[in-house]
């Protein structure tokens, strides 16, 4: 007989369990490892405190999303494989606290956030990022952060998405084939540079053919606005951001938490307000994630504060003008790089495989989308591949802290999954101009409507994703049960 | 066929086996001394080490659905986003959640099946 007197712990609560002492060295390596090198590129010159902004603020969402298990693939899966809304409940507080933030920081004038251009693109791309999100069992942000844990299998993630961006926005070729005959006339009227060969390369006639003509429009900006307080907290964060998630938020309690609720609570039913007392019980169920939610929200947010505000102290308008400044090379022909001033995933880790793929000595740089806006800066110049990094240590230090850190190697099937996830999910971030943080987590809390599209597009792929899955599982149990039984 | 062979969900083949044999032998069920249920008879154990989230998740959700009222399982499990989840889905299996054991390298997570009609224990 085992008996367990110990450690044992009810729902939602973190164990009484003190942290190993080797596990707190370690945290503290990795945190002194981060310091240092804040404080020695601050040494080597003081522009280089614009990266550690970045660096840190993606150290404080690395351990907020470790902390909080926040995942949008694990919010999309576990509501349509298990019903259990814990994590789509705090993904809508992050939504509603980062939107209120946001338009906290757009009335100050520190916003550094651009909205994307609405069109139908971000369904596709967030459906089959969606689709790969499942497979590989985390989204853009939940990978890096279980890549903190120790998992390979989040690593193999990472580096495939990363990788399947660079060739995607490259490729022509036979690709070319596809791209309507319209969208190459309205690439040649773009008179882009001819070292850019625009007409050459499917990803380049899809955003100057298609995306460039469509419109871009904050609901403050939509609904006509002139006053920037009322865009900005009624417009953006109410309008946008808050109705929504509070609507979803009712839409996943009557479908997946009333029943379960009433049924414990029926011997005191008294009509809506009981209802109410069900959905915030929904709400707070859990904890942890409620907290992530509120801290990456606010973190989010003074995130753009901080990284406009470095921008005015130092003169600058993007990073590229730091790089060239201090000598350094990588730049776009526009003399930028990747600058968004915000919480962003997928774009640094594609530069960071652009410039792998551009030293095994491949052209990587004759397309849009690295040669005219983001630049393949060398990774360690990169100032928002700092904060990918960080977001990794981040993560790390708090596993280490829970002692929950373990180096995972993934078994071939796992392994497989997570590459051909991470393809799905490189193809949905190009196509839909981001990830599940820049193309949706950064824009519907910025007034942005395209990012609901693109969660639209994520929630039908993740819902697919799940339905393939359930059928893959049951049908090889299936297979295996009546085997054992002959 | 080698795309099967790599897809080919070996876990799945224990687990099968494994639901099979802890229902015909009963010499492998194991007890286990939990604290506020007292000693209780363990109708299999769910190994799920290695695996990602989905899959421990749905396969815990299929077996969990076709047990038997009062069955006690150990759910094993290194995924900490799983370990998390789970709990939370056992009303929809209509089970309870006994205990989460943390060990240095996984956790388990016992629940048991409730009877259809009785309401979930309250934790003290």
């Amino acid at each position: 007989m085992t008996s367990l007197p110990c450690n044992t712990v009810n729902v939602d609560t973190p164990p009484v369990v003190s942290t190993e002492p080797r596990n707190v060295i370690r945290a503290f390596i990795v945190l002194g490892f981060f310091a240092l090198v804040s404080l020695s590129s601050f040494a080597v010159d003081h522009r280089f405190i614009y990266y550690s902004a970045y660096l840190w603020f993606g150290f404080t969402y690395g351990m907020s999303l470790q902390y909080g298990r926040f995942c949008m693939a694990s919010a999309i899966r576990d509501l349509f494989a298990v019903g259990v809304p814990r994590m789509a409940v705090g993904i809508m507080i992050a939504v509603v606290l980062f939107s209120l933030v946001s338009a906290l920081v757009t009335v100050a004038g520190k916003s550094t956030f651009h909205p994307s251009p609405i069109g139908l693109y971000s369904v596709i791309g967030g459906l089959i990022f969606g689709i790969g999100m499942v497979y590989t069992g985390g989204c853009a942000s939940g990978s890096l952060y279980k890549t903190g844990e120790g998992s390979i299998a989040a690593l193999l993630v990472v580096l495939s998405l990363s990788f399947t961006q660079v060739f995607l926005v490259d490729a022509g070729g036979w690709l070319n084939q596809l791209i309507p005959a319209a969208w190459t006339q309205a690439t040649l009227a773009q008179d882009l540079p001819a070292v850019i060969t625009p007409t050459d390369g499917w990803y380049d006639q899809f955003l100057a053919g298609y995306v460039w003509n469509l419109k871009a429009h904050t609901v403050g900006e939509l609904l006509g606005f002139t006053n920037t307080v009322y865009a900005a907290f009624i417009g953006n964060s109410l309008i946008n951001s808050i109705i929504p998630a509070i609507l979803i938020l009712a839409g996943i309690y009557v479908r997946w938490f009333r029943k379960g609720y009433l049924r414990d609570n029926k011997s005191q039913y008294q009509g809506f307000r009981t209802e109410l007392a069900g959905y915030w019980s929904m709400i707070t169920a859990s904890k942890r994630t409620a907290i992530a939610g509120l801290v990456l929200g606010v973190a989010a947010g003074l995130h753009m504060w901080v990284m406009q505000g470095l921008q005015f102290r130092l003169g600058i308008s993007n990073a590229g003008e730091l790089l060239s400044g201090m000598g350094y090379s990588g730049l776009s022909i526009q003399d930028t790089v990747f600058d968004p001033g915000y919480f962003y995933i997928t774009t640094q880790e594609a530069q960071g495989a652009a410039w792998v793929v551009q030293k095994l000595g491949f052209n990587v740089t004759d397309n849009i989308f690295f040669g005219l806006d983001n630049g393949v800066p060398n990774p360690i110049l990169n100032p928002v591949l700092w904060m990918s990094i960080a977001l990794v240590g981040g993560a790390a230090v708090m596993a280490l802290l829970n002692n929950e850190f373990k180096l995972k190697m993934p078994t071939l099937e796992i392994a497989t999954w997570a590459i051909f996830g991470g393809i799905l999910m490189g193809i949905g971030a190009r196509i839909g101009l981001g990830c599940n943080i820049g193309a949706f987590f950064a824009t519907v809390t910025n007034g942005d409507p395209s990012g609901w599209l693109f969660g639209l597009g994520m929630t039908v792929g993740g819902f697919i994703g799940v339905k393939f899955f359930n059928w893959w599982i049951e049908r090889q149990m299936a297979k295996e049960m009546s085997a054992f039984d002959l | 066929m080698w795309f099967y062979q790599i897809f080919r969900p070996i876990g799945l083949v224990w687990v099968g086996i494994r639901h099979r044999l802890a229902r015909a032998n009963n010499f492998r069920l194991r007890q286990v001394d939990l604290p506020e249920h007292g000693t209780l008879t363990l109708e299999e154990t769910l190994d799920f080490v290695g695996d990602n989230c989905l899959r421990t998740n749905l396969l815990t959700k299929m077996i969990l659905d076709k047990a038997v009222a009062g069955e006690v399982f150990e759910i094993i499990s290194d995924n900490l986003s799983a370990v998390e989840t789970i709990p939370f889905m056992l009303p929809n299996c209509n089970c309870e959640h006994l205990a989460t054991v943390h060990e240095p390298t996984c956790r388990k997570i016992y629940v048991r099946k409730r009877d259809s009609l009785s309401l979930p224990t309250k934790s003290k």
